[in-house]
């Protein structure tokens, strides 16, 4: 009997949608029926998806989810990238999930620690993004997707404007094994700009009552930039990005690499590096990128992700960014993620901890977030096999054994010795060992990213090339030399940074060209989120926490 | 588009450097001196050697001025005993030797810990400023940061002869959070930054008359900003102040209903709002001409 397992599945979905009955009028619900909806498409022990990453979130389904009980539903497994939203946390506290599988819990992480301390949070794993797609496909497919989409015409096609995201990597898993997907959208339409994701794959839609949320996530103010920020900055540009020419990168969401964007169209033009480093990029539409782009540095840009205010500069810039044929902002992901992965010379980003031997985090016992998308980019890729200048030139000095790859992807940490409140960035141990936090991951220390696959830390002491160390002892006394006034600092040996130094495995300002006295705001390309207007030529539209005119 | 530090990131110090001919500032009562509030001090909170305020004498463009820059980082720039008679003396100094004078202002008033005596203070200032006044000596407040002019210092930069705004710079009596306080977040959203500019920045204190000059936010636009009133005053005469309070009656009964913020720059000939929101300092200026 081949079939029997697969029919029995498609047969759970017909009943499913019968239980709905006229709930619904064809695939639309009114928003008032939702609940009674999810109660009928929902069983227990399901594997439920609940849509909502750092920046989109499918937020009326999951409110609708919330005002349901432990009767209605329980026993569910939730699987979801994002745990932000209030009623995520209800759903917990409700006693409704059995187990979760989740990538990153920002907004919510103190909550969450609360849920691990009051056992109430039965995690299976925190994940990286594409790792949690990954496992829709083989342990963890959804029987009943909750997504959220801009559009939607009469057939139930959805359009998703710039803020594609995470929909496909969900929709296709659970659409191909015959679950329910069930979309909430802001309008329905007649004529859809574009199909994103063909009504054959759509079950149920509503038209929301309000816009889903979305949140202006990458959005730096210059004005916040500091003058530390910008040496830093200036730093990794004459020590990294020009030493290695790194053609294609991720930048993470914080002000150090917001600064460095800021400087290539003054300081990096200055050096003479434009056309010869940062031209291709895995990263969203920052707006601090716009001076870099309308100066001409930068060949293209795929996102994982969309940012509130760039639509209409996006679409203007069409050559540089990936668009539908509508014109509109595209974004991916899952293969944002990937390209980040496999196709880029280097990740840059920042991290709260550090320890001695490069391993960084952002858990504390009080706050559990997790990890998003910085894991699948700041790592090697083994499975990588094209080579570049940079990923040759950063291999060689790694010094690779007979079976290793002979590039690396640049992994590069850049992070102030302080963060805000003094507190210090390096320690001996992360807060992440902690052996409560250890027990709810099952044995497993949520480490951001590992210290073997950090090639670089950046701070304002100057560059610790980990890459070029021979053994972990030279790899400590590497980031001891860069990290300044903290305690992992104050215990560098001067000999040992000397030879350090003396072999360019530890540089500082001066060694790359750089004097700290000249490091100033007014190199910025611009200082305030109204110079970013005006470099955009009045086609950014930045968020209104963001205007002051 | 690059390259200029912008005059709202300067410090005091950095901003009477920028503006006063090369190496021509001498500093009054300077920090060494070390005359700090007594009130502070009792209350444990950490004083300051300048007491928030920069005092002393320069030239600009070859002219002798006296010169005064707050310091917004040290308690928002509010006038304490100390830093109330540093003011005091400076336009009393003007009045004396009748050169004109340059305040910086970067203040949100009176400062709460020592009011009594902040209070008296800019009452005594706003009377030297008036011996300035009556003598045909310059007085010119500059309000360039987004700390602005609120309080006893709002009046105070009012009492001067001359105003020079950018578009950071603020103008008002009560602060924004103050006005929400009092008439509710549906009335004044301070929160709204937008419309905490529209109603007190520095545009639209220029569109109102209230600014005198409004300049681009570097050190250079100020100074210019500041030279072309050197030489000028208005005088203080019954005529001229029943002729401001009229014009203040008007813009009562022609903005007193407003709701929308735009009103005021639609009133006041700004066609183009959105590239007037944009533009900055004699850009605007431009913009606002147009429509008249």
């Amino acid at each position: 009997m081949i079939t029997a397992k697969s029919a029995k599945r498609r047969q759970n979905k017909a009943e499913r949608i019968a239980r709905v009955g006229k709930l619904a009028r064809g695939k639309f619900v009114v928003p008032g029926k939702v609940p009674e909806v999810l109660r009928r498409i929902i069983e227990p022990g399901d594997i439920l998806c609940l849509e909502g990453d750092n920046q989109k979130q499918a937020d009326f389904l999951a409110n609708q989810l919330a005002t349901l009980d432990k009767k209605d539903l329980r026993d569910i497994h939730l699987v979801m990238s994002c745990i932000t939203l209030p009623a995520h946390i209800e759903l917990f506290k409700k006693g409704m999930i059995k187990q979760v599988d989740f990538c990153y819990a920002g907004p919510q992480g103190t909550a969450v620690a609360d849920l691990v301390k009051a056992k109430k949070f039965p995690v299976g794993a925190i994940h990286t993004y594409n790792e949690l797609y990954a496992r829709y496909y083989i342990d963890l497919t959804p029987r009943v997707a909750l997504i959220a989409a801009a559009q939607a015409d009469r057939k139930g096609n959805l359009f998703l404007a710039a803020n594609t995201e995470e929909t496909p990597a969900i929709v296709e898993p659970t659409a191909f094994s015959d679950g329910i997907v069930f979309a909430q959208v802001n309008e329905i339409v007649d004529k859809l700009p574009r199909i994103d994701i063909p009504a054959d794959q759509v079950d149920f839609v509503v038209q929301a009552p309000y816009p889903m949320h979305l949140q202006a996530l990458f959005t730096r103010d210059p004005a916040a930039i500091t003058d530390v920020q910008v040496l830093m900055a200036m730093v990794a540009l004459r020590g990294i990005y020009e030493k290695y020419e790194v053609q294609s990168l991720n930048h993470g969401v914080g002000f150090n690499t917001a600064a460095i964007e800021l400087l290539l169209p003054t300081y990096g033009e200055r050096l003479g590096l434009k056309g010869k480093i940062c031209k291709y990029w895995m990263v969203n539409p920052l707006p601090t990128m716009i001076p870099a782009i309308e100066s001409g540095w930068v060949e293209s840009v795929f996102a994982v992700g969309g940012e509130v205010g760039m639509e209409r500069y996006t679409a203007a810039r069409s050559d540089v960014f990936f668009t539908g044929r509508d014109g509109s902002f595209h974004s991916n992901r899952a293969m944002g993620q990937l390209a980040g992965h496999y196709a880029i010379d280097m990740f840059i980003g920042a991290s709260l901890q550090i320890d001695i031997n490069g391993n960084s985090s952002t858990v504390s016992k009080n706050r559990i977030t997790g990890f998003g998308g910085a894991p699948n980019m700041g790592c090697q890729p083994t499975g990588r096999r094209h080579p570049t200048k940079a990923w040759l030139k950063a291999g060689a000095e790694a010094n690779p054994g007979p079976g290793s790859p002979p590039g690396r992807k640049l992994v590069v940490q850049m992070v102030e010795t302080f963060q805000a409140g003094r507190v210090p960035t390096f320690v001996e141990e992360l807060d992440a060992t902690d052996p409560s936090i250890r027990k709810a991951l099952h044995g497993v220390t949520p480490v951001m990213i590992y210290g073997d696959d950090v090639t670089h830390i950046v701070t304002e002491e100057g560059i610790a090339n980990l890459a070029a160390c021979r053994s972990v002892a030279e790899r400590q006394a590497a980031i001891r030399a860069v990290a300044g006034y903290t305690p992992v600092g104050l215990k560098r040996k001067k000999r040992e940074t000397e030879d350090l130094r003396a072999r360019g495995i530890v540089q500082l300002p001066e060694d790359v060209g750089v004097r700290p006295s000249e490091a100033s705001r007014s190199l910025l390309a611009t200082q305030d989120i109204k110079g970013l207007v005006r470099w955009s030529n009045g086609l950014y539209d930045p968020p209104s926490q963001f205007v002051d005119w | 588009m690059t390259g200029a530090i912008l005059f709202h990131e300067l410090t005091a110090r950095q901003r009477i450097a920028a503006i006063a001919d090369k190496g021509s500032f001498d500093e009054l009562l300077p920090p060494p001196e070390r005359i700090t509030s007594p009130y502070l001090a009792q209350l444990g909170i950490p004083v300051s050697f300048d007491d928030g305020i920069v005092i002393g004498h320069a030239r600009i463009g070859g002219k002798k001025v006296y010169l005064a820059a707050q310091v917004g980082p040290f308690v928002g720039g509010a006038v304490g005993e100390i830093h109330g008679a540093k003011l005091t003396g400076l336009f009393k100094a003007a009045a004396r030797d009748k050169i004109p004078c340059v305040l910086i202002v970067e203040s949100g008033g009176v400062r709460l810990h020592e009011g009594s005596s902040g209070e008296i203070a800019i009452a005594e200032t706003m009377r030297a400023i008036f011996e300035c006044r009556a003598l045909k000596v310059p007085t010119i407040a500059v309000i360039a940061t987004d700390i602005g002019a609120y309080g006893g210092i709002g009046i105070l930069s009012t009492c001067c002869d001359f105003r020079v705004m950018t578009e950071h710079g603020r103008l008002g009596i009560s602060g924004p959070i103050v006005i929400e306080k009092w008439m509710g977040k549906k009335a004044y959203d301070s929160a709204n930054r937008a419309l905490v500019w529209k109603t007190s920045g520095g545009k639209t204190k220029y569109l109102l008359g209230d600014a005198d000059a409004l300049v681009h936010d570097t050190a250079d636009a100020v100074r210019d900003g500041i030279s072309r009133f050197l030489g000028k005053s208005s005088a203080v005469s019954l005529t001229a102040v029943k002729a401001r309070q009229k014009e203040l009656e008007k813009r009562l009964k022609k903005f007193g209903a407003a709701t929308d913020p735009d009103a005021v720059w639609n009133g006041m000939g700004v066609r183009n709002i959105e590239a007037a929101s944009l533009a900055s300092g004699p850009e605007f200026v431009a913009l606002a001409k147009r429509g008249k």
